[in-house]
Parts: C-alpha cells; structure tokens; sequence
C-alpha cells in the first residue's frame, strides 16, 4: 500500500463542481478493472478514495461538495497541471469484466456514480451496451458524450433541463430489457436500490452488479469504517453482485443466496464514529 | 485434537482471535464468528462518540508491518449497547472493549455494557489518544493507575475483568502483576508498539495525519513474545497473547511463550470475508499438523512451556 506520487497533466472541466484529474500514469485494464478504487492523498492535507474514470491515463473524476468539514476536495481544486497527488490501491473488487464482455450490458448511472461506469463501457469489448444516466440538471451530467461512443444513452434530470424529466429509474420503468442482459449500477444507493428492483423483473439478479460507497478510512479491511452488514466495501466491494451465487467470481451479495438482504442496504450508513445514520 | 482454551471460565475453541480494533462492527464480527475462531472482541468504546483522526489513518512500513493512528473511533457506550442489545448472545464468547479517563468512568463503561458480552478489557494500552488525554497508554504505563482503574471496574462489573497492556514500558511484568493483583481476571498483551511514523521522502512529511502511530504486525512480533513471556513469569492468571502473528508457527510461539489465546489482527488486512475463512481453516489445519509433529495431544499442554 506504498503511496505513489503521480504529477496532474490534465483538469478538464466536466459538470457544474465537477472536475477530472489525469495523472502521468497508464493502467491497463487487468491491472485495475473499472470499478476498483484507489485512494488519493495530499500530504498535509487529508486522504479520500476514487474509482477510476480513466484507466489510459489514470484519471479520477471528483465532484467538489459545499461541505465545510470537507478538506480533499478543496485542495484538490485549488491544483494545476504538474502538482502531484499520491495513491494506494487500487482495491476492491472491480466490475467482472470477463463476465460482462461480448454481453448486452446495461449501464446504471447516477451523478459522479457514472464516472466508473463510462470506464466501464470504454474498457468493455463487444459488448452491446445500454446507458441510463440521471443529474439534477443538464448542468451536472457527466460523460454523456463517452457513453454515447459506447452505444445507446438515455438521460434524465431532475428539472428536465435535458433528456426526460424525472430520475434515472422512471426512464427504466417503460424500457423494455433483454432478459439475457446484464447490468452495472453505480450511484446514490436509493437509485441503486430501485434500479436493481426494477432489472430484477427481467434479467438475472446474479448478473446485476452494483457498486456501493461507504465512508473509508483504512481501505485494507481492517477498520471497519466503510462496512455495510457483514461487509466491508473496501475489501468485499465496492462492486457486489444483486443477489449472490455460488461460483468462482466470488462476489459477494447484497442479496444473499437465500434472498436475505443486507438490512443497511438503502438505508443506513456509518458516520465518522460508526453511529448508523439515516441514507435519506 | 483439542485446540481449545479454558480462561476466564469461557471456553475458547479454537484459542484464538481478533484483537479489539478490527471487526470493529458488530454485524461483521458476527459473520467472522461463524468462521475458525474462538470468541471474538469489539472495538473499544468510550462514554462518548468520536470520531478518531482523519486519513491518513493507516500507512505500512515493509511488507508486514504496519503503523495506524485510527484514534479511537467509537460510536459510544450507549449506541454500543442499543447494537449488542440485538445481536447478543453471538455464536461464541464476546468481550467488549473499553476505555475511559478515569477509574469512574471506565468502570461505568464497562457495567452498563457487561450484561451484553461474556468478558470485558480494559484498554490501557492504545497509544492513538489526544494530547493530555488520560487514558489508553498513559494508564498502561503506570501500575498505580492500572491498580486503580482495574479496581475500580472489578468492584462494579461481574464479568471476567481483561487488563490489555502496552509494551512500551520498562517491566511489562511488573504492571502485569499491578492488574492481577486488583483482580484481574486475564492479562491480553500487546497493544500495538506507541511511536512509531513513517515519512514520505518525496511529500517530506510523515504519512500519518497524527504524524505518530502503533506499530503492529510482524516487526513486533518479537516484542510480543518477550512481553508474554515476562508477563507469564510474573503471575498466575491466564495470558492472551498477540502481536504479529501471521501463521500457525507464530501462534504455537506466542503460545510457549506463555498465552494460553492467541489474537490475531493486523494479518487480516486485505481479505474479503471469503478469505479470511479460508485463512483461520488453514491456521487450524496448521496448528494440528505442528502439534502432531511435536506428539501433543493439545494446544494446552504448550502454554508457557518455553519457561521449563
């Protein structure tokens, strides 16, 4: 877990508080699947986990909170091209992309959550991929443009400012999903949550897989800070599957093999001291 | 082959654990209860809820060697209780850790939570606390306060009392004997090593945000084994030793030098619950085939057997 001191060569602009950060540094795809996550320090400062938005360079996608108890973030944006950030990882498990290649893959996205997922869909290979992505307003869409290259989008936003008005999940609702089909979830746990309600009607649940965030402090499985039920997000996800089976992948579930959900799950997380506190 | 331990009248089988501060949720302790372990410990909770330090929290010194500075983050006694209230009793025993400023309210800590765990420890020996904060290490390393608070706790709470020791010390022996003689139930040691930092050449700054950590893992494992060892030659109640253990090997080390339970923490980093499974299945297999080899019928029969 030494940490690396990468140089920012790039900060593109993405949404409204919306940044990407690319780094000097290539990462093929079996090296950190998407959907890994890697943790990013600025010294003096504090430390915070990311997924990777790019692989080839590494960048990481971040979106600036008004959080006054936020440190990273901040400084974050106050960095230009040629200062340098450090990393670990990356960690966790990634989305199975041996699993999810030559497939009809159905992206799930939501705000910052679709950072991996546009990863995802570049790192894919024949795969035929369907894209829902939801922001509150036109103004914090991220990446329509990647995963259009990649196949199919449809948009929501809250205000209707673009695409269809509503959330991700209400443009769901009508779409009609190939029952050979399989998905990939990444956003606020409540769109998660509905989502994958929603796929499980028509695809495998075993092959809906959903990556869940929790407040990280260590990120090697020993503090527990980011755990959910038996879990720990850091070492057991990010990416679970939707309901667990027993095969090599190993993924664990949020829905076990005898349908049992994680009771947090759509519910509670851990603050900073472990209290459990409301996800609404 | 009995690989079990009678302490504290709790039967442990097998003879180890975690050491208080990983599996700090109590639904995943839960789950790792189920897997090749003997009892298992919660995280050391306080009168109030905290936060800890912010991250970095954690950085590695060599390949097996750690250094954290988490600082006690706990939901506090009372949320504590509200969790263990639902899930107690768990599958085998369960101690909860506790820490507190004074004797007083150490000892409250530790009655309002005792009628939900099967033993209590007295943290007396983390070295993550605030400056001028007086608990964790600063009482370990006084054997007037460790009299004190293991006192004060032992005249309120009913369950077996743990005194849990920081090797950062002189005589660890000599504070050993201080909480057996307040009546201490089980001496556990060691806690991680207090001091430790490590600096990034090219940041020119420590990693850690609190710049100082406890050591823990292998590089300590060394120091475990000489604590326990003194430790087990200055009294007669039972030893829970960890510090580094990583492989069977260890834990039988730890054992003759004294622990009747070993605890096992820092050698539980980076493992899905799956494989930490497959890791305590092979720890048993292990420690089987070892005692075999040497003709023991029992882990028992090696405890402090280095001293002969």
């Amino acid at each position: 877990m030494n940490r690396e001191p990468l140089k920012i060569t790039q900060i593109v602009n993405e949404a409204r508080n919306v940044k990407t950060f690319m780094f000097d540094k290539n990462i093929k795809a079996e090296e950190a699947w998407p959907g890994q996550f890697v943790i990013a320090w600025i010294p003096g400062v504090s430390e915070k986990p990311y997924s990777l938005s790019y692989n080839d360079p590494m960048g990481i996608t971040v979106k600036k909170f008004e959080n006054p108890e936020s440190t990273f973030t901040p400084a974050l944006f106050e960095m230009d091209v040629g200062d340098r950030v450090w990393f670990r990882g990356p960690y966790g498990t990634g989305f199975p992309m041996k699993q999810l290649n030559s497939s009809k893959v159905y992206l799930i996205g939501g705000g910052t959550g679709i950072a991996p997922l546009a990863n995802l869909a570049e790192s894919l290979k024949g795969s035929q991929i369907t894209s829902f992505i939801g922001a509150k307003t036109a103004d914090d869409l991220i990446f329509e443009e990647r995963l259009r290259k990649a196949g199919e989008v449809i948009v929501t936003t809250d205000d209707g400012s673009h695409g269809r008005k509503g959330v991700v999940t209400d443009a769901m609702k009508d779409y009609r999903f190939s029952p050979d089909g399989k998905a990939a979830i990444c956003g606020p746990e409540i769109m998660s949550l509905y989502a994958a309600e929603t796929l499980e009607q028509s695809i495998d649940p075993t092959e809906i897989y959903v990556s869940l965030e929790r407040l990280m402090k260590c990120g090697i499985g020993l503090c527990d800070s980011c755990n959910i039920g038996p879990y720990t997000v850091c070492q057991d996800g990010p990416v679970f599957r939707w309901q667990e089976k027993r095969d090599i992948w190993k993924y664990s579930g949020i829905n076990d093999v005898n349908g049992n959900r994680i009771p947090d799950f759509g519910k509670y997380k851990g603050d900073r001291c472990g209290r459990k506190v409301s996800l609404q | 082959m009995d690989l079990s331990a009678n302490i504290c009248g709790l039967k442990i089988d097998p003879a180890w654990g975690n050491g208080s501060g990983v599996f700090s949720k109590l639904e995943r302790l839960k789950k790792i209860m189920e897997y090749d372990i003997g009892w298992g410990f919660v995280k050391s909770t306080g009168l109030k809820p905290r936060a800890g330090n912010l991250e970095p929290t954690i950085a590695q010194i060599t390949e097996d060697t750690f250094i954290n500075a988490m600082g006690l983050p706990n939901c506090g006694y009372r949320n504590l209780k509200e969790e263990l209230k639902e899930l107690y009793p768990f599958n085998k025993p369960i101690v909860c850790s506790v820490y507190g400023e004074t004797e007083d309210e150490t000892a409250e800590v530790a009655k309002y939570l005792e009628d939900c765990c099967d033993a209590v420890e007295l943290n007396f020996s983390c070295p993550n606390i605030k400056p001028n904060e007086r608990t964790g290490v600063t009482i370990g390393r006084d054997p007037e306060r460790v009299r004190s608070f293991t006192e004060a706790v032992k005249n309120k709470v009913n369950k077996p009392v743990i005194v849990k020791l920081t090797p950062s010390v002189y005589d660890i022996g000599e504070i050993a004997k201080a909480a057996e003689d307040a009546g201490a139930d089980a001496i556990s040691a060691i806690n991680t090593m207090p001091g430790g930092m490590l600096i990034d050449i090219y940041a020119k700054k420590p990693v850690l945000t609190a710049k100082f950590g406890g050591v823990s893992g292998r590089g300590i494992k060394g120091i475990a084994v000489g604590s326990i060892y003194k430790i087990y030659e200055s009294v007669d109640v039972p030893v829970i030793g960890g510090g580094g253990i990583t492989n069977a090997k260890d834990l039988i080390e730890i054992v003759e030098a004294g622990a009747s339970v070993g605890s096992i923490s820092t050698d539980f980093r980076e493992k899905r619950n799956s494989e930490i499974e497959m890791s305590l299945i092979g720890m048993g297999g292990a420690v089987e085939i070892i005692l075999e080899k040497m003709g023991a019928s029992s882990l028992k029969e090696l405890v402090g057997v280095a001293h002969e």
